[in-house]
């Protein structure tokens, strides 16, 4: 077991009140000692001043002139020489300074006591003198005993200088009664002390032993406990002593561990709470970079849309335009239609007249061919009348000349016809073709029209659309900003809250706590051996347990 | 077939000039005596028979007498067998008979030199090339003379006479 300075202290103070007790009480009778002493001394000093007074008033007399000195001088001497006190024993002496007695109960007169010493070796009347001078006249010495002349007795003198004589008065007192009756009274005293004090001490010791037992140790540690305690370091087990269940160090115990305990568990809840904040944090820092961003592409998005208004708006107005060109452009055709169907009759009239001048070659033609066939047969009967018939046959090829002439002129009308004819073929095939094609592009036209409207509505639904997209975007617009509102107010929230935290944390962190941190059952930790060691490594190895459970 | 010799008699016993009646069938000319020919027409009004070779077209009426009409395009297998305008029918003597000929055209008279008419190639027996009589060359032409006769004249001809009657 420690030894436990409070118990020292208490019992320490235990004996300290036995010793103030004795010391008192030797005080007390040293101060009775002390008083008798006084009074003794004081009756010395009464019997001197007597003595005094009569050597006065002999010198009085004296200086008066009613005495010679001399005379004076004797009666005083003498008148001293036969004071005494205390029945006998008491007695004064007077010595001048020459350390010439003058008055002695037994010495003579005119004894020298310069060399007198006494049994301790001491110049007696030499300090005598010298304590005068210097002091208040008391010596204190060793002298022969009043009853045992073989003893020696503590005695004190009292000597006073009449300094009109140079006469050295003095007397002395046994005090070693005095010395005997201070010790008589303070064994007196010390029984008295002991026999209250015995008891008394026993109670106390009493209390003390259940007060100690109450603490459960050292005041001094349990305050330094709690000072720990208090200071946050809950770390280390409290001293107990063996079978202690009950002490207020063992209360102190239970605390810590349940304060370590508590710790434990708010320094685990304030971790967790960090690491979330700070999750919160880094999450509301991703939110607002988001929304941030967010606001950034509905920006884009706006101009976008801005851009894309204006771009619709254009549409509009070009498809309004192209309407109105294709418009145009319809009866420009309509107009070329006409003048096509004009040309083409014009091409039909010129193809009927060919037509016509074409019989009418083939009429010429025709005649040409029979005649020729006529000429022929002339030729032929020409040929067959011989001689006869040679004018004949002049005339037949004549006529043959000119029907081939006629028939060469057909031809090459017939020629022209054709390549007229065919021109206007041609022509008309071409007109045809145009016609076909101004069909085909008023076809395309009104096509177009029909699209350019479907164009012109669908940019209006365009710009519905747009507008409805705008709306949204602006409603996210305000929305975003709400967001970074809000997140903003998280952030803040969230700051204070790691603030807070972090506050809990460092307050919590002030406290220093085993290991694990696991709350403590006191009972397993306490479980008795009574080594110290062996006990806190019990305590640590349940701990243990418990944080491997 | 007749020999060259014989080809020879006739060209020179042809010593004098000649004239004949140049007509066209396809891409070739050709010429027969003009004095076969009785007259030329045009080709119309032929009435078809039936069940008569290919190469008789019908027969017309001309002037009361009924002419069968031949088609020597057909019968020279030329590819172009066209009636128009300008086709023309050669009426023809030959013997007693009345044959009309169906040409392409008929250019004019010509009167062809001795020097002119050369003698035709022999063929082979494959060929019935009789009424080929001549070649009529001239400077850039080429005439075919046709013995009407002979071209005519044959079982073919018979045919002809069956028909007609």
């Amino acid at each position: 077991m420690q030894k436990m300075t409070m118990t020292k202290k208490l019992w320490g103070s235990l004996g300290i009140i036995w010793v103030a007790m004795l010391v008192l009480v030797g005080w007390g009778a040293w101060e009775t000692r002390l008083t008798m002493l006084e009074e003794r001394r004081n009756a010395m000093g009464d019997y001197v001043d007597m003595a005094i007074n009569v050597i006065g008033d002999h010198a009085e007399r004296s200086e008066r002139g009613e005495l010679p000195l001399a005379e004076a001088q004797r009666r005083a001497a003498s008148a001293v020489r036969e004071m005494t006190y205390d029945q006998g024993r008491g007695y004064l002496y007077i010595f001048n300074g020459d350390y010439e007695l003058l008055a002695h109960p037994r010495l003579p007169v005119g004894t020298s006591v310069a060399d007198f010493q006494n049994e301790e070796g001491r110049y007696l009347f030499r300090e005598f003198v010298e304590d005068v001078k210097t002091d208040d006249g008391v010596v204190d010495y060793l002298w022969a005993h009043a009853s045992d002349e073989d003893a020696l007795a503590e005695k004190s003198s009292l000597n006073v200088l009449f300094e009109e004589w140079g006469w050295y008065i003095g007397t002395g007192v046994y005090v070693d009664d005095i010395d005997s009756a201070f010790l008589a009274s303070l064994t007196h005293y010390l029984l008295a002390l002991l026999g209250i004090g015995i008891p008394v001490s026993l109670l106390m010791g009493l209390v003390i032993r259940g007060v100690t037992r109450r603490l459960g140790g050292d005041p001094h540690y349990a305050a330094e406990m709690v000072r720990e305690i208090a200071e946050g370091r809950l770390d280390h087990a409290i001293r107990l002593g063996d079978k202690d269940r009950d002490s207020l160090l063992f209360d102190i115990e239970r605390m810590r561990a349940a304060l370590a305990g508590t710790i434990g568990d708010i320094h685990r809840s304030t971790d967790e709470v960090n690491g979330v904040v700070e999750e919160i944090g880094a999450g509301n820092d991703e939110l607002a970079t988001r929304t941030e961003q967010q606001a950034a592409s509905l920006a884009e998005t706006a101009s976008s849309m801005e851009q894309l208004t204006a771009t619709v708006k254009q549409n509009a107005e070009h498809s309004g335009k192209a309407r109105e060109l294709a418009g145009e452009t319809a009866s420009n055709a309509a107009r070329g239609h006409e003048s096509m169907a004009r040309v083409e009759a014009s091409m039909s009239g010129i193809n009927e007249s060919a037509g016509q001048m074409s019989t009418i070659v083939d009429t010429i033609d025709s005649i040409a061919f029979q005649t020729n066939i006529l000429a022929l047969n002339a030729s032929v009967e020409a040929a067959r009348a011989g001689e006869h018939g040679r004018g004949f046959a002049v005339v037949a090829e004549e006529v043959r000349n000119l029907a081939s002439r006629s028939s060469q002129a057909a031809q090459e009308i017939k020629a022209l016809i054709e390549t007229s004819d065919g021109k206007v073929v041609e022509g008309t095939r071409m007109v045809q073709e145009t016609g076909k094609i101004i069909e085909i592009m008023v076809t395309d036209i009104q096509q177009l029209s029909t699209l350019i409207g479907e164009i012109s509505s669908a940019s209006e639904e365009q710009s519905h659309g747009i507008e409805q997209v705008n709306e949204a975007v602006s409603q996210m617009d305000r929305m975003t900003q709400q967001n970074a509102g809000l997140v903003e107010e998280h952030s803040a929230a969230s700051q204070r809250l790691i603030v807070q935290s972090h506050q809990l944390r460092d307050h919590v962190a002030r406290f220093s706590i085993d290991a694990s941190g696991m709350r403590q059952s006191t009972s397993e930790t306490l479980e008795a051996s009574p080594d110290t060691e062996k006990r806190q490594s019990v305590a640590h190895s349940s701990q243990h347990e418990m944080a491997d459970a | 077939m007749t020999s060259l010799s014989q080809h020879a008699d006739y060209a020179t016993s042809e010593a004098q000039n000649r004239e004949f009646l140049v007509f066209s069938l396809g891409e070739e000319e050709y010429a027969i005596d003009i004095l076969k020919v009785q007259e030329i027409r045009g080709y119309e009004n032929v009435t078809r028979i039936a069940n008569a070779p290919e190469f008789i077209k019908g027969v017309t009426n001309l002037r009361g007498i009924i002419v069968p009409i031949v088609d020597l395009r057909i019968k020279f297998h030329l590819d172009k067998v066209e009636y128009g305008g300008q086709t023309v029918v050669i009426v023809v003597n030959v013997g007693e008979r009345v044959v009309g000929i169906v040409v392409d055209g008929v250019s004019d008279v010509m009167t062809l030199t001795p020097e002119q008419i050369k003698p035709a190639p022999e063929f082979g027996v494959t060929l019935s090339s009789d009424f080929l009589s001549g070649l009529g060359s001239l400077e850039d032409r080429m005439l075919v003379l046709v013995d009407i006769d002979k071209l005519l004249t044959s079982e073919e001809m018979a045919l002809v006479d069956r028909s007609s009657k």
